[in-house]
């Protein structure tokens, strides 16, 4: 497609030639048309803006929290475990031969 | 996961979550709230990709869907509504800068997302459509749009 002085790309066309690379029809219609390298111009800048946007800083206090997240995370194990070792079948055995040894032991001294 | 591999992750990409998720809410305390649950998300997770690029996309994409819902919370609560609005985050703009963060801010999530992903992060519009489950020409086209809705802000302002 020739592009000329009446006929202009789509601005669908513009957007993808600034974004990515345009084919040289195109490039030499940019050159002669200032109203479409007006248009191209405009849109890379507003890319090189958002590409240049400051990165932002995690406050102190977050970073803190997420920090907090594994340690929280490992207390949390402990507890867990102190609450439910009983619905553990291994535990639960163990814990009960203990007890049965332990009654056996205080019988045999108290007799 | 290991407590390495949790800190490797936040000082890699903490800063650049950190990053998409104001540039998505707009209100710092939101994302202060956001970026913790997700890291709490990410430790919780059994599945963490192992390879670096898809690490990478996993996070965004955990980033933005607990982004969405938060919008969705907000959006259920209008008295929290109201509390987000009345404050917005305003980053010290550059004085060569042709828009403020607000204009920027303005666009829909979706077009938001995809011009931080391709422009900020180097996201490829077929990356970006596979994180936001899209196709690619519907991500090129969004992105194309948004870029026009700025384009026109540009110029109502200058005039």
């Amino acid at each position: 497609m020739n592009y000329t002085a009446d006929c202009h790309p789509s601005e669908e066309i513009l957007t993808g030639c600034a974004l990515d690379n345009a084919d040289d029809e195109l490039l030499i219609h940019l050159e002669e048309c200032s109203q479409c390298s007006e248009f191209v111009e405009d849109i890379r800048n507003i890319c090189h803006e958002i590409a240049d946007l400051e990165e932002q800083q995690i406050p102190q206090h977050l970073h803190d929290k997420i920090m907090a997240i594994v340690s929280q995370k490992k207390g949390s194990k402990v507890i867990n475990f102190i609450q439910n070792w009983y619905r553990n079948p291994f535990f639960y055995g163990i814990m009960t031969v203990l007890f049965v040894i332990i009654v056996y032991v205080i019988f045999i001294f108290l007799l | 996961m290991t407590e390495a591999d949790f800190k490797k992750i936040y000082k890699e990409y903490g800063q650049r979550l950190y990053g998409f998720i104001i540039w998505l809410t707009r209100h710092r305390a939101a994302s202060d709230d956001i970026l913790q649950n997700v890291f709490v998300n990410i430790w919780k997770s059994q599945n963490v990709p192992s390879s670096e690029i898809e690490l990478e996309r996993w996070l965004f994409t955990v980033a933005r869907n607990a982004t969405l819902d938060h919008f969705r919370k907000v959006t259920r609560y209008s008295r929290f509504r109201t509390y987000y609005q009345d404050e917005y985050y305003q980053p010290p703009t550059d004085p060569d800068a042709h828009f403020t963060w607000k204009e920027l801010s303005e666009l829909p999530e979706k077009e938001r997302s995809i011009l931080y992903l391709h422009l900020k992060i180097g996201y490829t519009y077929k990356e970006i459509g596979e994180m936001m489950e899209m196709s690619e020409n519907l991500v090129r086209v969004r992105a194309f749009r948004a870029l026009k809705k700025l384009r026109e802000k540009l110029i109502r302002k200058e005039i």
